[in-house]
């Protein structure tokens, strides 16, 4: 009885939070699930059910200029060149240069991959069955190489970093116009769902890890310098406090083609003035640099906050040990911020992907300056839902947004899971 | 020698720090700046970095209205008298009101551009003449030598076609020498198509003469304005000599009959410049009524009689003078502002952006939102953190993880069924819509359950032996003991509330339940690219809040330390 009663005050605890997720956050949650599943734009005004109808709509490709096949083809042999190159590029660093003869495999390899890609057109050597040729090669390959490499394992993102330098070598080498990265793009002409994916994307890898590295440089400065540590605080922090509209209209201004402070900045060192918002190439970048400005300084006081917390005893080891500044930051100070640039990792990418309100204000209600090289994808949810009044396809986009963003943030559990270094 | 190494390594650090550190208030100072700047400033390049605002004094550029459309264009410039005339008889014959002077003030001078000039202080007008002495004017003015001169040029003959067509046309005029005088100079110097124009009349000249007096000729077209009369009478001593080389007899005529139009307009210039015998002894210092169109006098000549203003321009209007004796006459304006006009000029900015839109209402619905939302926010998560971190009850640990899971899903997903559901209650448009959904905050709760995890059990304990029920604990003990990390959470989320945009946008569609950063994306599609006003709107919905927060930034980072993220 007594115990019973204690549970109940517990309950009666969360009850008014609870109410309010509930309703806000689980029953939307579920409900806009249910909705991806209806038509609501009908003549009789009744939401029919559609199955996934929705979800077929928004990845609508259209005519493809060649099958998706071939495309797969170009892709496949650039990764395994990329994927070999830096298999043999790691495996050198690895063995120091000794053992070569163990390497072997992988060095000969090479040049008959490389000259694969010199001759772009697959049908040489018989289209499918040079395919399923190379997936065994690339299988025995695998297995034989990664399995000793205990670098690898440890710099896994460098390794993906390597892979990825590789691949865009190959591409710029190769016939450029048959790539899935070629054919997602000619898509994205058709399909502006695909194309907000694209231009979301675009954002990301731009604003995240400049985002990141600044901050890190922001954090490390508050902690390090001996006096005005409060005002470089402040000033690092000033620009987070500021409402997004008004620091994009702030931008606006500084972004201006003839007026602007950007262009005449751009002068002094003898460039010729930029045309920032009125570019389809320069919308994602221009975005980018306003949101890292808006939002360095508060990851910064984050990395601070982690800084703070690293035991100076591990410094004032280090130094009686004679290490220099570099050596302590890479070996004291990087590992055990771990936690810390994980949870700005995350925090940063899901608001990356929320980019919206910058795109509304520069772009005057528009989704970029024009051939939507603006349309984000919460952009794309805000037009489907409020200007063409489709919540069936609205709440569909929603759930691929958060899809997306799930399987990112549970990819960077997973690769950053066994590197991050707790404090002990 | 390792203290050396250190000193570099600080200035280093210090380096990039100042470089970050203007990367992060540079836009805001420069959005500042730029919101007090008139507006030919913030149209000017190379950009600077002062402004005319808040200088005691300036010169504007302006200009006397010299052509005939100028002065009839502008209805306002008309007495009644005047307004009747006009519509009785045809527009070309009425001179709109030939006592009053209009002078256009294009603005700042030193600027590109037109600017509006404040319409406060006081403004010195000084009517100078070519050679940068007073202007001057006719006192007793004799209407016998007036048909004198103008039978005299009528008189003269062989003309080109252009003039002799305008001399028969000005004939119609002789009754009224102000309004003969107007159209002369109308025709022959200031009026859209006049006939010394320096293009027109030169190239008609080099196509006359030719070769040899090309480059002497040709050295005319340079300069701004008609051709003035030092280099009419330079073009006719040319043209004097052209005449002598010339043997074929249509060339000479054609010379004779320009050198005729020259010395028509010279005789005429000349006893036009005659008539003006009395210098204006000083300058006319006129002050702004407010709300008001008239310009009190403060000092001026006695042939002032009154003046006014109507947007760009000010009319100044003579007794017993007309302002056609200051037509070959220039204008320099001096304004002169005190001490409180001047400080209006400065935040001149500030008051029209307030003024053009309702930003009294945005800033109160701002204000109360994200005052309620704290505060509910602050009840809400504290109740639901003490459960999750001192109660026992099945599930805690459970629901604790569902309820961190909602930090994963950002709020834009949801917002499609949040508005139907909110629609569904009938709230949109109201500030429970903008209240209530987000009175719990899962990342605040997060903190708050670090912050009473840190007091320890034994405490909770020892208030329960006392007595003490776990709400009177919670609130009495648990609250004040977190309140660095409670007031962390509490200015997040207001700083949450107050900079939220999509979640307003969507939920609201009149202006009265608007807030700031709605309301400012309001004013910007409306307003266009002022951006001296654009700024001053963005300075004023920004500023206040960032001050505020960077005199309590330290319990931001303080909570982060406290509880936060390790």
């Amino acid at each position: 009885m007594h115990k019973r009663n204690k549970y109940i005050i517990g309950y009666l605890y969360l009850i008014p939070a609870l109410v309010i997720f509930i309703l806000f956050t689980y029953w939307p949650a579920i409900y806009s699930f249910y909705l991806s599943f209806f038509n609501t734009t009908t003549s009789t005004g009744h939401a029919i059910f559609v199955g996934l109808s929705n979800y077929v709509y928004l990845f609508k490709t259209g005519q493809l200029p060649y099958p998706f096949f071939t495309a797969f083809e170009y892709s496949f042999v650039r990764f395994i060149f990329a994927f070999v190159i830096s298999i043999t590029l790691f495996s050198w660093i690895e063995v120091k240069g000794k053992h070569l003869l163990k390497n072997m495999i992988p060095l000969i390899l090479i040049p008959i991959l490389a000259i694969s890609l010199i001759y772009p057109s697959l049908s040489f050597w018989g289209g499918d069955i040079y395919i399923v040729l190379l997936w065994v090669l690339f299988g025995i390959l695998t297995f034989y190489t990664v399995r000793k490499m205990d670098f690898l394992k440890s710099h896994t993102t460098l390794f993906l970093l390597s892979i990825l330098g590789f691949y865009i070598v190959a591409y710029y080498i190769g016939n450029r116009n048959i790539d899935l990265y070629t054919l997602f793009f000619k898509i994205a002409q058709n399909n502006s769902f695909i194309m907000s994916i694209w231009n979301t994307f675009y954002f990301v890898i731009i604003d995240v890890p400049i985002t990141i590295g600044i901050s890190l440089a922001a954090g490390l400065l508050m902690k390090n310098l001996p006096f005005f540590k409060v005002f470089f605080r402040t000033a690092f922090f000033a620009p987070y406090v500021a409402s997004i509209v008004a620091v994009s209209l702030l931008w606006l201004w500084l972004f201006n083609y003839h007026y602007g402070i950007f262009n005449f900045i751009l002068s002094w060192f003898g460039i010729s003035p930029i045309n920032w918002l009125n570019s389809a190439s320069l919308t994602m970048p221009t975005v980018a640099i306003l949101s890292i400005w808006e939002y360095f300084g508060y990851y910064g006081l984050i990395f601070l906050s982690g800084l703070q917390n690293i035991d100076q005893e591990y410094y004032e080891a280090a130094e009686i040990e004679g290490a220099n500044s570099f050596q302590k930051f890479m070996y004291i100070t990087w590992p055990l911020l771990s936690p810390i640039t994980f949870f700005v990792m995350v925090v940063s990418l899901i608001n990356a992907f929320q980019v919206f309100t910058q795109v509304y204000v520069l772009y005057n209600q528009m989704p970029g300056p024009y051939a939507n090289s603006g349309l984000t994808m919460v952009f794309y949810i805000y037009n489907t839902f409020y200007n063409e009044q489709q919540m069936g396809l609205a709440s569909a986009a929603a759930y691929i947004l958060l899809g997306i963003i799930m399987v990112l943030t549970l990819i960077q559990f997973r690769t950053t899971e066994k590197r991050v270094e707790y404090n002990i | 020698m390792k203290r050396q190494k250190k000193k570099i390594v600080y200035f280093f650090y210090y380096v990039a720090a100042v470089i970050l550190a203007i990367f992060a208030i540079g836009p805001i100072v420069w959005m500042v700046d730029t919101s007090f700047k008139t507006n030919s400033e913030v149209l000017s390049y190379p950009p600077s970095w002062g402004t005319i605002n808040a200088l005691p004094s300036r010169t504007l550029t302006a200009d006397i209205i010299k052509t005939r459309a100028g002065q009839s264009s502008n209805p306002s410039a008309l007495s009644l008298e005047a307004l009747l005339g006009s519509l009785s008889t045809t527009q070309t014959t009425t001179l709109a009101s030939p006592d009053t002077i209009a002078i256009h003030i294009l603005g700042a001078s030193g600027y590109r551009g037109t600017g509006t000039m404040p319409r406060r202080g006081t403004l010195i007008v000084s009517l100078i003449d070519d050679t940068g002495n007073p202007a001057s004017y006719p006192t007793n003015f004799s209407t016998s030598d007036f048909n004198k001169v103008v039978n005299e040029i009528s008189s003269i003959s062989p003309l080109s076609n252009d003039v002799e067509q305008s001399i028969s046309n000005l004939s119609q005029y002789t009754s009224s020498s102000q309004a003969y005088i107007l159209n002369f100079y109308d025709d022959f110097l200031y009026g859209s198509n006049p006939i010394f124009s320096r293009i027109n009349f030169i190239s008609n000249l080099l196509n006359l003469v030719g070769n040899p007096f090309q480059d002497q000729l040709t050295s005319f077209k340079k300069g701004i304005g008609p051709l003035t009369d030092v280099e009419l009478k330079a073009i006719s001593q040319i043209l004097g000599n052209a005449l002598d080389l010339t043997t074929n007899p249509s060339t000479k005529m054609k010379i004779s009959e320009y050198l005729n139009d020259i010395k028509l307009y010279l005789d005429f210039n000349q006893f036009y410049e005659g008539q003006k015998r009395t210098k204006i002894d000083q300058p006319i210092e006129l002050a702004f009524i407010p709300k008001s169109n008239q310009l009190k006098i403060v000092k001026a000549p006695s042939i002032v009689q009154s003046a006014y203003t109507s947007g760009d321009q000010i009319y100044i209007t003579f007794k017993n003078t007309s302002f056609v004796w200051f037509l070959n006459d220039n204008v320099s304006v001096k304004a002169n502002y005190n001490f409180w006009e001047v400080l209006t000029n400065f935040f001149d900015n500030y008051v029209s952006a307030w003024n053009s839109a309702p930003f009294g209402i945005y800033y109160f619905n701002s204000i109360f939102v994200a005052l309620a939302t704290t505060i509910l926010n602050i009840i809400f998560d504290v109740m639901m953190a003490f459960a999750f971190s001192k109660l026992t009850f099945p599930g805690r640990d459970k629901i604790f993880i569902a309820i961190i899971a909602t930090m994963m899903i950002p709020y834009q997903v949801l917002i499609v069924a949040n508005y139907l559901i909110i629609h569904s209650f009938g709230w949109i448009n109201s500030y429970y819509a903008l209240i209530i959904p987000w009175s719990a905050t899962s990342f605040v709760i997060f903190l708050m359950r670090q912050s009473f995890n840190s007091i320890p059990n034994d405490l909770y304990d020892a208030a329960k032996i006392d007595g003490a029920s776990s709400w009177r604990f919670l609130w009495t003990i648990a609250v004040p003991l977190s309140m660095p990390v409670i007031i962390t959470g509490a200015l997040l989320t207001f700083l949450g509330s107050w900079n939220s945009f999509l979640w307003v946008l969507i939920m609201t569609d009149t202006a009265n339940m608007r807030t700031l950063p709605v309301g400012l994306q309001n004013f910007i599609i409306n307003s266009g690219a002022i951006f001296n006003q654009l700024m001053a709107a963005a300075t004023f919905t920004m500023i206040p809040v960032v001050i505020a927060f960077l005199f309590l930034q330290k319990y931001f980072v303080s909570g982060f330390f406290r509880s936060g993220i390790k």
